[in-house]
C-alpha cells in the first residue's frame, strides 16, 4: 500500500536523486582517469544505493525507509519493472534482463563494507580486510572478479538509473 | 584513430552484437579528438526495447584481462532515438562528436 508522502518525504526524495546523480558523474569522470577500479565502483555503489532509497522513499516515506545497505538487490529489480514499462518509457524487461540486473546489483549491494552476506563476502571497496586465510587484502589492488560490470550489463543499470533520478530529482 | 584502436572497436561491437539479440545497429561516435591517444572508443548502439532517455553516455576503463586495452563509452539507444538523431532533433551534448561508420555483427 502506497504511503501518502509529505513535503519533507519529496525533497528526501529529490535530495537522495540528486546525490546519486551526482555520485554516478564521478563515477564517470573516474573510470577515465586511470584511478584504481574499487574508486569507480564504490561511487557505482552508493549511486545505487541512493537511488535505491529515492524509490523506496518515493513509496513508503522517509521515516519507513530503512538505514541497512542491504536493501538494493531487492529493490532495483522492482525499480526496473517500474521504469521499463509503456508509462516509464520503455517496453516490458525481458525477464533475462532483469536476472542480470538482480545477480549484477546482488554483487553491487556486497561492495559496501557494512554488507559482508553474513562474513562470506569482506571484499569491499573502501577498507583493507582480512581473509579466512589471514591474508590482508587491499581494495586498490584487488580487481572485483566476482563483480562482472562488462558494457552491456552495466549500460543498461546506469540509464535505467539516470532515468529514474532524473524522474525523481524534479 | 589508429589502427589498433578500430580493430578493438569492431571486436567490442561484434561482442555486444553476440551477447545481445536486441541489438540492431552499432555505430562508431566519431571526434575531432580521435587522433588522440588517450580519447576512448565511442559506441553509439542502436537496441530494440531500449528505455527512451535520451543520449546517456557510459564510460569504461580499460580492461586488458577481457582484452579491451583502450578505454570506451557506450551510447544505447532506441531505433526512434536514433532516427532523431539522424534527423537532429537529438543532439549529442558534445558538439564535436557525430555518428560515424557503422561496424558489422
Amino acid at each position: 500500500m502506497k504511503t501518502a508522502l509529505t513535503e519533507q518525504d519529496r525533497v528526501w526524495v529529490r535530495s537522495y536523486a540528486k546525490q546519486a546523480l551526482s555520485d554516478l558523474s564521478v563515477r564517470e569522470i573516474l573510470v577515465h582517469s586511470k584511478a584504481h577500479r574499487c574508486h569507480g565502483l564504490h561511487f557505482l555503489q552508493m549511486a545505487v544505493e541512493k537511488a535505491c532509497k529515492a524509490h523506496l522513499t518515493a513509496a513508503n516515506g522517509h521515516d519507513n525507509v530503512r538505514k541497512s545497505h542491504a536493501y538494493i538487490a531487492k529493490v532495483l529489480p522492482n525499480l526496473a519493472r517500474a521504469f521499463y514499462s509503456p508509462e516509464g518509457g520503455g517496453g516490458q524487461i525481458a525477464q533475462w534482463e532483469l536476472a542480470k540486473i538482480a545477480k549484477l546489483t546482488l554483487e553491487i549491494e556486497v561492495l559496501a563494507p557494512a554488507c559482508d552476506d553474513g562474513g562470506s563476502r569482506l571484499d569491499n571497496t573502501e577498507y583493507p580486510w582480512r581473509d579466512a586465510q589471514g591474508k590482508i587484502s587491499v581494495p586498490c589492488e584487488h580487481d572485483f572478479p566476482r563483480i562482472d560490470d562488462s558494457e552491456k550489463n552495466l549500460v543498461r543499470l546506469i540509464k535505467l538509473m539516470r532515468m529514474a533520478l532524473k524522474t525523481y530529482s524534479t | 584513430m589508429t589502427n589498433g584502436k578500430m580493430e578493438a572497436a569492431r571486436r567490442l561491437a561484434k561482442e555486444h552484437f553476440q551477447v545481445d539479440s536486441q541489438v540492431r545497429k552499432i555505430h562508431l561516435i566519431r571526434s575531432e579528438r580521435d587522433q588522440d591517444a588517450d580519447e576512448p572508443i565511442r559506441l553509439l548502439e542502436v537496441v530494440e526495447g531500449a528505455l527512451e532517455c535520451g543520449i546517456v553516455p557510459v564510460g569504461f576503463a580499460p580492461n586488458p584481462k577481457r582484452g579491451m586495452a583502450y578505454p570506451s563509452v557506450i551510447v544505447e539507444v532506441s531505433p526512434r532515438e536514433f532516427q532523431a538523431i539522424r534527423d537532429g532533433a537529438l543532439p549529442f551534448e558534445q558538439d564535436s562528436w557525430t555518428v560515424g561508420e557503422d561496424l558489422p555483427a
